[in-house]
């Protein structure tokens, strides 16, 4: 299997790092959240390549009983993993939108000092 | 609210056509890319884009707060009460086939369209929901 | 007894996950605030009546499918409940209800109206996740249904910012952290499909013992394990939860440190015993080291920060951290006492541990916060509260007569059998730790004086007393009375480790 041949899966796990790496590396809270949909993304892009198979048509039903067709099984699984992708950000902008609204700042480092500062007065 | 004539004719001539595209999507779920969720998003996106066009106070008076509460609950409903009356016609949950005893093939594709409406329903609203939460509208 | 609702016994399983979703869907129509309360009583009670009764059958007829919309396993999804199932679930369903009622004071004082909105809902929507997961027997349903109890449960956590802002962080946190296992699980779920081509996991058993590539097969048992660690709490990917459990409404920890973790070590169970092949029903190659060194250190690290924390909550937290690491012992050695020990320990520590934190919560209820500096005296000013916090500390010692002692029992005879004494003195060394804990409590609750501004008397509301009481009290009954409970568990772990090919 040549390195071109693999190409969705270079792609896929590349996004997967970049997405691991922003929530990682990253201090603001929207930027964490995007790596986080970033990572997600790229699981998406590997469920999808699973399925495909080389020259198939989209899985929806032709009345030509020769066609192959890509598996729609794993693209199934991503529709519904979307939506959970969706509720996930969803939830955490409104947590974000929380933070702010009692911190002031969508810094994490700033948040922690807030909350260190809060604990020991005069730190 | 936006102050611009351009960006409001424009936007106003084209929420319409989102909305019908969302509908078509839903209906077209069964023999094409579609289905609920993402005709549930269409169809949020064209209120989002007059919320942004017209002011989210604008679009509260279009959809006020107890309408989309009552339409979230009510997708979840038709979903689960297609279910259940599945159910009661003595099949497991959600088998459409027992809906139509003489013609299970059809009874399957009307529940699926119930199921699918219902999903379409609830997505719409919670979307909506998520975006004026974000927006900061108070109700 | 339940004999009513036998017309609808084949449909127990999906009746399980249906009432309180319907539940969860009518609430914001029936309102907030005590109607709604009273709406999610009702719901939970009618959900323990239907788990009660799917316990009972299961014990007739063995385990039970049920294949949802008509469509047979392994084509479609289907529901699989066996013993181990039902008895989490009864537990899930009945310690739910039991924090429900209690749920309905603590939530008036920790949530301002305005800001309670669609409280119940969520609430419901959490246990109607937790549920689905016990019950699913295809992988990808349970990964769909564990995000749902996620989100939902990221969302009460949230809730607490009324009473500390924290909560807010915490939450995000947790948030972060556990869409990141989930997202893990994910990712070997779609390996596992790849490797075998199908989803549903008794097939998925079938077809991995057929044999195939190693490398995917072990890859996705690694990132499952990853996946679960984190949400399972399990040392060292432990530390969103004291912050989450210390923060959140007190009646919404309750209902998590019984819950949640739990579902999360049936997972790990579920996978590693009854989807991926096993060796003779032990755990393959490096897997049970690597559980044992992560359990012993959830073990160590956990006794030993608990008795150094400011509040009893978070004490509570650390505690639980603890617990999680005897349990994961007992899962990972595969020796059929230990793993007994390890399922009485789920039933028992959701008991007790639930008891616990709705216990801290009356003291939050009644003076505002935990912390020890406040509690000088306690013993005198909340007797009945004190008293019960003792007995469930002792329940974590796992002293002769708590229900703690019995699940301890099995697993240090376990851990004997199968030739493991340093494991079993780990346990033992834990449970000095627990002592240390548990003493830090009674000696700042019984031994110092009332300080001049405390109040002397505090009442204790006893709409939260008598449900704290209950589950306390059912640890200790369950501590003298264990036979029943023994034998279910004994049955469970040996249709777990007896699965094997």
């Amino acid at each position: 299997m040549s390195i071109l041949g693999l190409f969705n899966h270079w792609a896929f796990v590349i996004i997967m790092m970049l997405g691991l790496y922003a929530i990682i590396a990253r201090n603001n809270m929207i930027k964490k959240i995007l790596g986080l949909a970033l990572f997600q993304t790229g699981i998406f892009l590997m469920y999808i390549t699973l399925g495909f198979k080389e020259g198939a048509a989209s899985p929806i039903l032709q009345h030509d009983p020769s066609i192959s067709y890509t598996n729609p099984l794993p693209q199934v699984l991503i529709l519904t993993a979307i939506v959970v992708s969706l509720s996930t950000m969803a939830v955490a902008l409104a947590i974000v939108i929380g933070i702010r609204e009692e911190y002031d700042s969508i810094e994490a480092d700033e948040v922690a000092h807030l909350d260190r500062q809060q604990r020991e007065p005069g730190c | 609210m936006s102050e611009s004539v351009v960006l409001r004719t424009i936007g106003g001539m084209l929420i319409p056509y989102i909305l019908v595209y969302g509908i078509y999507v839903q209906m077209h779920g069964e023999v094409g890319p579609g289905g609920g969720f993402q005709a549930g998003v269409l169809v949020a996106a064209a209120f989002i884009l007059h919320s942004l066009l017209f002011g989210p106070t604008g679009t509260m008076r279009l959809l006020p707060r107890w309408f989309i509460d009552l339409s979230m609950s009510l997708g979840v409903l038709l979903y689960i009460g297609t279910g259940v009356v599945c159910l009661l016609q003595g099949g497991y949950f959600l088998e459409y086939s027992v809906l139509d005893r003489t013609d299970p093939a059809a009874a399957e594709a009307l529940g699926i369209t119930l199921v699918e409406a219902g999903v379409g329903l609830t997505v719409a609203s919670v979307i909506l929901t998520i975006v004026r939460k974000v927006q900061g509208v108070s109700p | 007894m339940l004999s009513f609702l036998s017309p609808w016994a084949p449909h127990f399983p999906i009746l399980l996950v249906l009432l309180p979703l319907l539940g969860a869907v009518l609430s914001p129509l029936i309102g907030r605030g005590d109607r709604g309360w009273a709406w999610a009583v009702m719901t939970m009670g009618a959900t323990t009546a239907v788990a009660m009764a799917l316990l009972l059958r299961i014990r007739e007829v063995g385990a039970v499918s049920y294949p949802l919309g008509g469509w047979q396993a392994p084509f479609g999804i289907e529901l699989y409940v066996d013993l181990l199932s039902a008895m989490i679930a009864l537990v899930v369903a009945a310690v739910g209800w039991v924090v429900t009622i209690y749920a309905r004071a603590s939530i008036r004082v920790e949530i301002p109206g305005d800001r309670l909105g669609a409280f119940w809902a969520v609430w419901l929507l959490a246990i109607t996740g937790l549920l689905g997961i016990l019950i699913s027997g295809d992988a990808f349903n349970v990964y769909v249904l564990l995000e749902i109890s996620s989100l939902t449960i990221y969302g009460l956590i949230a809730m607490g910012r009324s009473r500390d802002r924290k909560a807010l962080v915490s939450a995000f946190n947790y948030l972060i952290l556990g869409s990141i296992g989930a997202s893990f699980i994910l990712i070997a779920i779609g390996l596992l499909y790849a490797q075998t081509g199908t989803l549903n996991m008794a097939d998925l058993r079938l077809r991995l013992l057929e044999g195939g590539s190693e490398a995917t097969v072990n890859t996705a048992r690694a990132f499952l394990l990853a996946g679960l660690g984190l949400k399972m709490a399990l040392f060292p990917l432990h530390f969103w939860m004291p912050a989450a459990y210390s923060t959140a409404p007190s009646a919404v920890a309750g209902l998590l440190a019984a819950t949640a973790t739990k579902v999360g070590i049936y997972m790990a169970m579920r996978f590693l015993y009854s989807v991926f092949p096993t060796d003779q029903g032990t755990l393959t190659g490096a897997n049970a080291w690597i559980l044992c060194a992560c359990a012993g250190g959830a073990i160590l690290f956990g006794s030993a920060s608990a008795a150094r924390q400011p509040s009893l909550s978070l004490l509570l937290a650390y505690s639980s951290v603890a617990q999680v690491g005897y349990i994961v012992l007992g899962l990972a050695v595969g020796q059929i006492d230990a793993m007994t020990g390890s399922i009485l320990h789920i039933i028992f520590h959701a008991l007790m541990k639930g008891g616990l934190f709705l216990g801290a919560g009356i003291i939050i209820y009644r003076l505002g916060g935990n912390e020890f500096d406040r509690l000088a005296g306690l013993g005198r000013r909340m007797p009945w509260t004190s008293a019960a916090i003792v007995l469930g500390g002792l329940g974590m010692i796992g002293i002769p007569g708590t229900a703690g002692f019995i699940s301890k029992l099995h697993l240090l005879k376990g851990l004997f059998i199968a030739g493991q004494p340093l494991l079993a003195m780990l346990v033992l060394v834990g449970s000095v730790l627990a002592a240390i804990y548990t003493w830090r409590f009674v000696e700042v609750a019984y031994l110092r004086p009332v300080t001049d501004e405390d109040p002397v008397a505090v009442e204790e509301p006893p709409g939260m007393l008598w449900p704290m009481w209950l589950l306390i009290g059912s640890s200790v009954v369950f501590g003298l009375y264990p036979a029943t409970v023994v034998k279910l568990a004994t049955d469970a772990a040996r249709a777990l480790l007896g699965a094997t090919g």
